[in-house]
């Protein structure tokens, strides 16, 4: 049978079993079946891809990312333990990826700039854009300047805010994935969302057409 | 618990699903993957671990330990038997 076909299968045994818990999903893919790998990848593809664009800011880095976050998955199955947390794991291995990438091509860039000494190259501090325009205006006016706001903040403060706000994980998980205590975990999502706020602040005041749909002040 | 009106607009922002190719892309890639991985090593005993904790972390240094020392002190005596 090819591949192709045995995707079918599996997807029609995964569609079957979408309801079973990430506990029988682990025991599953430690054992090597493939329903157990498609109804894993069609759970968590969304979230985990949703959360690599909004951490990485690139399209093209989230795909590469997101490949070898699956990949790692299907090499890494035999070896789960039964209890592994999937969704944690995933995004625990996803987010290890990007730091790695983003050390790797500091490092490059850092090599560049040293090269191009006195050269002047500005497109090296380039930021990311996140989103095409496209999907800002197909976000609206909120959540165009929520997402403007999330790219603008700092990495330790955006990861906080996509795991327990945009992905709406539990502090204790997002706690593990993050490698912090759920007091630090607390105290770093409170500064993130104060600062979210400010920019968003910053932003309703340079721009007062966009200050009725600003989200609640509450802090 | 408190619901944060900030973060429930955040929840609000919409899913980014991967573009079809891609997806099909990975799982194709991934199935491969694990089709071929390797099954995990059956677990050690708990006894045998014990024992190979005991034999290296123990045994081992102190008969090479002793045999060095023993050595050493014959070959002390033995040059000291020349002169």
């Amino acid at each position: 049978m090819s591949q192709l076909a045995v995707l079918r299968v599996d997807e029609g045994v995964a569609g079957e079993k979408a309801s079973l818990a990430d506990s029988e999903l682990v025991a599953g893919l430690a054992r090597r079946e493939s329903w157990a790998f498609t109804a894993a990848y069609a759970r968590y593809r969304v979230p985990i891809y949703s959360f690599l664009v909004r951490l990485s800011g690139r399209r093209e880095l989230a795909d590469d990312l997101f490949q070898e976050t699956f990949l790692q998955l299907a090499r890494h199955a035999p070896r789960l333990r039964p209890d592994t947390e999937l969704g944690a794991w995933l995004y625990t291995v996803a987010r290890n990826r990007y730091r790695s990438h983003r050390r790797t091509s500091l490092l490059r860039r850092l090599r560049l700039q040293l090269a191009a000494l006195g050269g002047g190259d500005s497109q090296l501090a380039a930021p990311p854009t996140p989103l095409t325009p496209f999907e800002h205006a197909a976000h609206g006016d909120l959540g165009r300047r929520l997402e403007q706001a999330l790219a603008q903040l700092g990495e330790a403060q955006r990861e906080v805010l996509l795991l327990v706000g945009v992905e709406g994980l539990a502090q204790e998980h997002a706690a593990t994935i993050l490698g912090l205590t759920p007091a630090a975990l607390r105290q770093r999502l409170s500064r993130a969302r104060a600062e979210l706020q400010d920019r968003l602040d910053k932003d309703a005041a340079a721009d007062p057409k966009s200050a009725s749909t600003a989200p609640g002040k509450t802090r | 618990m408190e619901r944060d009106p900030l973060l429930e607009e955040l929840r609000q922002l919409p899913a980014l699903p991967p573009p079809r190719e891609l997806t099909d892309e990975v799982a194709h890639a991934a199935l491969a993957v694990l089709a071929s991985a390797q099954a995990a090593p059956p677990p050690i005993p708990k006894w045998r671990a014990h024992l190979e904790f005991a034999l290296y972390r123990a045994a081992l240094p102190t008969a090479l330990a002793s045999a060095t020392a023993i050595y050493l002190s014959w070959a002390v005596s033995a040059a000291s038997h020349l002169y």
